[in-house]
Parts: structure tokens; sequence; C-alpha cells
């Protein structure tokens, strides 16, 4: 069933492809804003380059977010798909993994922009050393993201709603995904944080268990 | 309920009682003068506040699993005392800290773990408020209540990691003299007696608005 439920996510994905990119054109424009408010980021900028990496993906995200339950809600499914039994979880998994690829995407093109625009090559040249770090954050960004869309996916005001519940929740995951790949003033990446790396496990695989545990009550109430 | 006046007489007079320690009985603080007196309230509320956002995850753990009503009331009463107390020790810490820092606010972990705090547990109160009257909402706002106690432990790692210029109370090197002690102990039994007694007003609050809808 999770199989047959992720293939119809991906169908989603391609089915409108402007919804996808609009996420990657929004993260872009953010990255261009960026530079505008805060020239010296072109020149500067190197050391905080991890930093925009992650900014940006989290606003980006969150169109992507908001779109969540979107097809289901354009084909009046979401009622029908509540009778079948044993299916919330198949496919919490589905939408947990289609909004997984989809951020991690994110984070290489915003690295791609970044690079292009801002000149800030880092992030890219070692990717070797912040690629787990970019694996953690995408996973844990999908599993409270998607949390989120379940609570407000047949919700008006949601655009308002989302980012009050979701940003708070996501600051310590940001936080340590900040510290887990250090980079000096020059941009040279200082190390790998254990530390940080150890609770950024923490943080997804406590709130995917409790996510695992509450999804059943949250989608039938929704 | 019919001992409640006697709850609030007791209230009132340990609340007297503690204002004589702390402005009379407790010396002042040789390097931090008369400001130093805010520290009683500030870590007081700062213990209020944690026993607070701990009720509320778990009365709401228990509304998830057992459903009843009476739960989510709980959940949602110890939630805004919590808050309450949160934001007096947001405001508080500045007051304090302009004197004695030079400035109102830094980003020290401590501060930044309150604010967090502050701000997940304001959104689970804009939540409830979203969802007012509808019966969904009550799920919704459980499972968001406990995702925010699942980030204190987590926010608190994170932020533990950086340096940190705020003073321990708890498990620090302490050399308060006795005085200082012994009100700050009796402060703090009557700041969580206060937020009980202010708990028990918000339920009370919160059963007749919802007998009243």
């Amino acid at each position: 069933m999770f199989l047959s439920l992720l293939s119809n996510e991906f169908r989603f994905l391609f089915r409108k492809p402007e919804n996808t990119f609009s996420v990657a054109f929004f993260s872009l424009v953010i990255v261009l804003l960026l530079s505008f408010v805060s020239p010296e980021l072109r020149d500067y900028g190197h050391s905080k380059a991890w930093g925009y990496v992650i900014l940006v993906t989290l606003f980006g995200s969150l169109l992507r977010f908001y779109r969540t339950f979107e097809p289901e809600k354009e084909g009046a499914l979401l009622t029908r798909l509540k009778m079948i039994p044993d299916l919330s979880l198949p496919l919490f998994f589905a939408k947990i993994s289609a909004n997984f690829l989809v951020i991690f995407f994110l984070e290489f093109f915003v690295m791609g922009a970044t690079l292009f625009f801002l000149g800030v090559h880092e992030p890219v040249l070692f990717l070797y050393q912040s690629f787990i770090p970019l694996v953690l954050l995408a996973f844990g960004l999908a599993v409270l993201g998607t949390l989120c869309s379940v609570i407000l996916q047949e919700r008006q005001k949601k655009d308002v709603l989302f980012p009050i519940i979701f940003y708070p929740l996501v600051i310590p995951l940001l936080m340590l995904a900040l510290r887990s790949c250090g980079f000096d003033a020059s941009g040279k990446i200082t190390g790998i944080d254990f530390s940080s790396f150890r609770l950024i496990l923490a943080f997804d695989g406590l709130y995917f268990l409790a996510s695992i545990l509450v999804f059943e009550k949250l989608w039938r109430d929704a | 309920m019919k001992k409640f006046p006697f709850f609030v007489l007791v209230l009132l007079m340990m609340l007297l009682a503690d204002f004589y320690l702390i402005f009379s009985y407790a010396p002042e603080e040789a390097g931090q003068g008369i400001v130093q007196k805010i520290f009683y309230f500030h870590v007081s509320s700062a213990f209020a506040m944690y026993a607070g956002f701990l009720m509320a995850g778990l009365f709401s753990l228990l509304y998830l699993w057992k459903k009843k009503p009476g739960f989510n009331s709980l959940s949602e009463s110890a939630a805004s005392i919590g808050l309450l107390f949160c934001t007096m020790v947001l405001a508080s810490g500045p007051v304090w800290a302009k004197p004695i820092w030079g400035t109102y606010w830094t980003w020290t972990p401590r501060l930044i773990t309150t604010l967090i705090l502050w701000l997940i547990f304001a959104g689970v109160f804009f939540l409830r408020k979203f969802f007012e009257g509808e019966e969904k909402g009550k799920t919704f706002a459980s499972v968001l209540t406990l995702l925010g106690v699942l980030d204190i432990p987590l926010v608190y790692y994170a932020v533990k990691l950086w340096r940190d210029i705020h003073p321990a109370v708890l498990g620090g090197e302490n050399n308060m003299p006795f005085e200082m002690k012994f009100t700050l102990i009796f402060t703090n039994v009557t700041v969580l007696f206060l937020f009980g007694v202010l708990f028990f007003l918000r339920y009370k609050v919160q059963k007749a608005n919802e007998q009243l809808a």
C-alpha cells in the first residue's frame, strides 16, 4: 500500500510541476533578496553560507508543506480516504517521503543558487562533510512539516497559522544544523560538531516516533 | 470550592511574608544592589513556568489517550498559566539584565530557550483560538502541546552547547548566604502556590465557558 501511495505522490509532484517549481522559484527569490538587502554577503558571506542554505530551505519548504494534502483536497478524496482502514500510516510515510525528497532537492538547488549568485561555494565544496546534516535536516523538517500539514489540511487561513506553529518547533533543529558544520571567517569548514549531530538524530528520532503515535488521531479528526 | 477563600487568604499572607523577606530580611547583594531583588521573582517564575508546561504536556497525553474533555481543559489551563509565568520570566529578565549586563537582551542560551518555549506555547494558544468551538481543535492543540513539551529537552541541550553568561541557580557553584537561600526557597513555594491558585481559577473559568457553549 505504501509503495502505491508513494508512486501517487510522485505522480502528484509531476502532474502539476508548477507547484514544485514554485517552491524552487520562491527560494531563488529569497537568495536574491538576501543579496540585495545585504550586498556585503556577496563578498564576506562565506562563513555564513551554511546558514543561508538552511534558512532559505526552511522558507522554501513552507510552500511545499502548504500543499501536502492539496491533491486529495482538489479531488475531494480526503473523506473517502479516511474510510479506508489502516491507511493512515502508509499515507503518512508516503507524504513524509515526498516532502523529504522535495526539501532535499531544494537544499541542493539553494546551494547552486548561492554559488551562482553570491559566489559562495563552500557548501558545495565541503559537501562530503555537510551531506549527513543536510539529510537529517531535510528529514526533521519533513516529519514536523507533514505533521503540521495534517492539522491544517482543511483549514482556512493556514498561511497564517502554519508558520506560527511550525517555526518555533523547528528552531532547535535549525540551531543544531547550523552548529553541526562550523565554517571559519574564510569559509573553510572547521569540522563536524558531533554533539550537535547526535542531538539532530535525537530530534529526528523523537519526532518521527511521536508522529507515528499521533498521526492516526490527527488524520481521523482533521 | 468552599475552602477556596481560605487558600486565597493563605496565599495573600504568604505573599506579604515573601515581600517582607525579599525587601527586609534578605541582604542586598554587594555588587548589584537593589536590582538583584528581581532574582527571587525571576527564578520562581521560571519554576512555575516549567511546572505549567510539563503539566500541560501530561494532561495532553492523557487527553489523547483517554479522550476525556476534562483533561483537555486541564491542559489548556496549565498551558495558559505556564505561558503567563513564561512572560513574567521574559519581562523580569531584561529589567534585571539592563543594569548588570548593560543591555536588555543578549542572545545567551538560557534566554533563547525561554523565548522559544514562549513562542511554542503562544503557537498552541493561537491554534486553540483558531479552532475555538471545534472538537478537533482539542486533539490538535493536545498534539501540539505534546510536541512543544518534547522540544523542551532538545532546546535545552541545543543551547547548552553554547557558552552561557547566565548565572546557574541549580547545580552551579553557589555561595549564597543563608538569608538569601531561605528567601529564594520561600519565594519558590509562594509562587508555586500562586501558580496552583491561578491554575485552579483558570480551570474553573474554562469549565464554565464549556458549559455555556
